[in-house]
């Protein structure tokens, strides 16, 4: 299958602090793709590097066989809009409602009716359970639904590429088995490609199509969630392994 | 030797910083301008700003202008009776007001009202990522966010220079005529026969630099209160939000000088 992104040789500092060191990656196109590791690697950094927040110091960001570290202006216009990102501190705009919030990549797109973005934003305000909260403030609601409420700004555009970074963090099991299995369904139904940065184990092996794990600025696994058990890197079996079944003690 | 060659360094090094930084700002100020004129256009979002720039600020520049002329007047009279030319305190106080107070208060006004709370809110979106995420959106941060404030400032800094002149007036008419016992009509006639279309022109063009001073410099360091390297979070924005305060007030105050010996 032919990659749809593609990380060669990618290396990143911050200061004295390297957090990407020589990265190769592919991302699937139309899969759902994971990467785990512990907090404070990189992960969030490799999905900003994807989007083109940050620039690598070295190495280069293939998307569908285009060098995305040189690319700008009109070209860098048109590949932005296939992807949608959801951030960790999910990054509503406080001064507007979350009608206003989740209708806003649409309004200022310029493309649609009035009555055509209320009908999306209806749409997908339903299926996350989110049409009473409309009228409210992001400050005005609970930490669950603010993630609920970013997770409908990112869908809303139905993107090609979606960017979850720790989508479920903050929800309770029941929300974060419904965000999951919604990100899955909807995966499968419109095809789009998905990146997650995620601690949530073992759910996610059970929706992601490929696991990378990043440790200490290098990846340590890639490749299906079920040959993660095999690999013999310690770092990896120790973050896979449930605590609570040590000494078969809670 | 060694100390003198430090010295030379460390303020090459400055100058150099400072150089870079004067760069920058122009070309923060300069692509977000023009993005004012991209279409569509951005009308209600520039009417908003107009309204928390210009008319939000309209009675704190009333205040401050009316004790400005009251006190003015006062201090005009004591001075101009000991020569017998009190009929000129109409002329002093709306020449002062016009070319000098008028346009440098309102900017110093703003500055405090609009300029803070402006550098505070980019700050904040800023660390929350909601500028980020706009650029993930395909929005351009600049156009959405800065454009429409810029527009709105130089919009509104003339303005209320202009109600700053005419209350600063009455404030001095007020003090000199109807306390002082002034005569009304030398305290109007002198300041018809002073004041010149030159006055309200030069206090014109002041307002609008000062309106591109002060919003440039109080966007830029909210905008980019990341990149300061002495404090991150709530601290950098509250750092920024004072320098973005400090640095447009004493900014003003040099620019006013440049102007008044170039308009003079």
């Amino acid at each position: 299958m032919k990659p749809l992104i593609q990380f060669k040789n990618v290396s990143k500092s911050f200061g004295k602090q390297n957090v990407l060191d020589r990265i190769d990656l592919e991302i699937d196109k139309g899969r759902i793709t994971a990467i785990i590791g512990k907090s404070g690697v990189g992960k969030s950094v490799m999905l900003k590097h994807m989007i083109g927040l940050l620039k690598p110091d070295d190495g280069t960001i293939f998307l569908d066989g285009m060098d995305m570290t040189e690319i700008s202006g009109q070209a860098a216009k048109v590949l932005r809009q296939k992807f949608s990102y959801m951030f960790q501190n999910m990054a509503l705009f406080d001064s507007m409602t979350v009608y206003e919030n989740i209708a806003l990549p649409l309004n200022e797109r310029h493309q649609y009716q009035k009555s055509d973005i209320q009908g999306k934003v209806f749409d997908i305000s339903q299926k996350l359970e989110l049409e009473d909260i409309w009228h409210k403030y992001p400050s005005q609601i609970s930490g669950g639904m603010k993630k609920r409420v970013a997770l409908a700004r990112a869908l809303i555009t139905d993107p090609e590429i979606i960017l979850f970074d720790e989508p479920t963090t903050g929800l309770d099991p029941i929300r974060k088995h419904a965000v999951f299995e919604m990100i899955s369904q909807n995966q499968k139904l419109f095809n789009y490609t998905a990146v997650i940065v995620t601690h949530e184990i073992p759910d996610i092996f059970y929706i992601a199509h490929r696991i990378a794990f990043l440790d200490d600025a290098h990846i340590l696994y890639n490749g299906p969630p079920d040959g993660i058990q095999k690999c013999t890197s310690s770092v990896v079996q120790r973050f896979i392994e449930p605590p609570y079944m040590e000494n078969n003690k809670i | 030797m060694r100390l003198i060659t430090n010295l030379f360094q460390f303020l090459g090094e400055k100058f150099i910083l400072f150089v870079f930084e004067l760069g920058h700002i122009t070309i923060f100020f300069t692509s977000s301008f023009f993005r004012l004129f991209q279409y569509p256009w951005q009308f209600q979002k520039l009417m908003h700003q107009i309204y928390f720039i210009g008319v939000k600020s309209i009675s704190v520049v009333c205040l401050t202008a009316l004790f400005t002329g009251m006190v003015l007047g006062l201090q005009g009279y004591y001075t101009l009776v000991q020569f017998g030319s009190e009929g000129l305190l109409g002329s002093a106080v709306a020449v002062s007001l016009i070319r000098e107070l008028g346009p440098v208060l309102t900017a110093i006004m703003i500055i405090g009202r609009a300029g803070s709370s402006m550098a505070a809110e980019m700050g904040i979106m800023r660390i929350s990522d909601q500028i980020d995420a706009l650029t993930t959106m395909d929005i351009h941060p600049k156009r959405f966010l800065i454009s429409p404030k810029i527009g709105a400032a130089l919009v509104s800094f003339p303005l209320l220079t202009a109600i700053f002149d005419v209350v600063g007036i009455c404030g001095g008419y007020l003090s000199g005529v109807i306390m002082l016992g002034i005569n009304p009509a030398l305290y109007i006639k002198g300041m018809e026969k002073t004041v010149v279309m030159n006055d309200v022109s030069g206090g014109f063009i002041k307002s609008v630099v000062f309106a591109i001073i002060v919003s440039t410099i109080c966007l830029y360091q909210g905008y980019y209160t990341h990149r300061r390297a002495d404090a991150f979070g709530a601290k950098g924005v509250s750092l920024s939000t004072t320098a973005a305060v400090v640095i447009s007030c004493v900014t003003v105050l040099i620019a006013d000088y440049v102007l008044t010996s170039f308009l003079l």
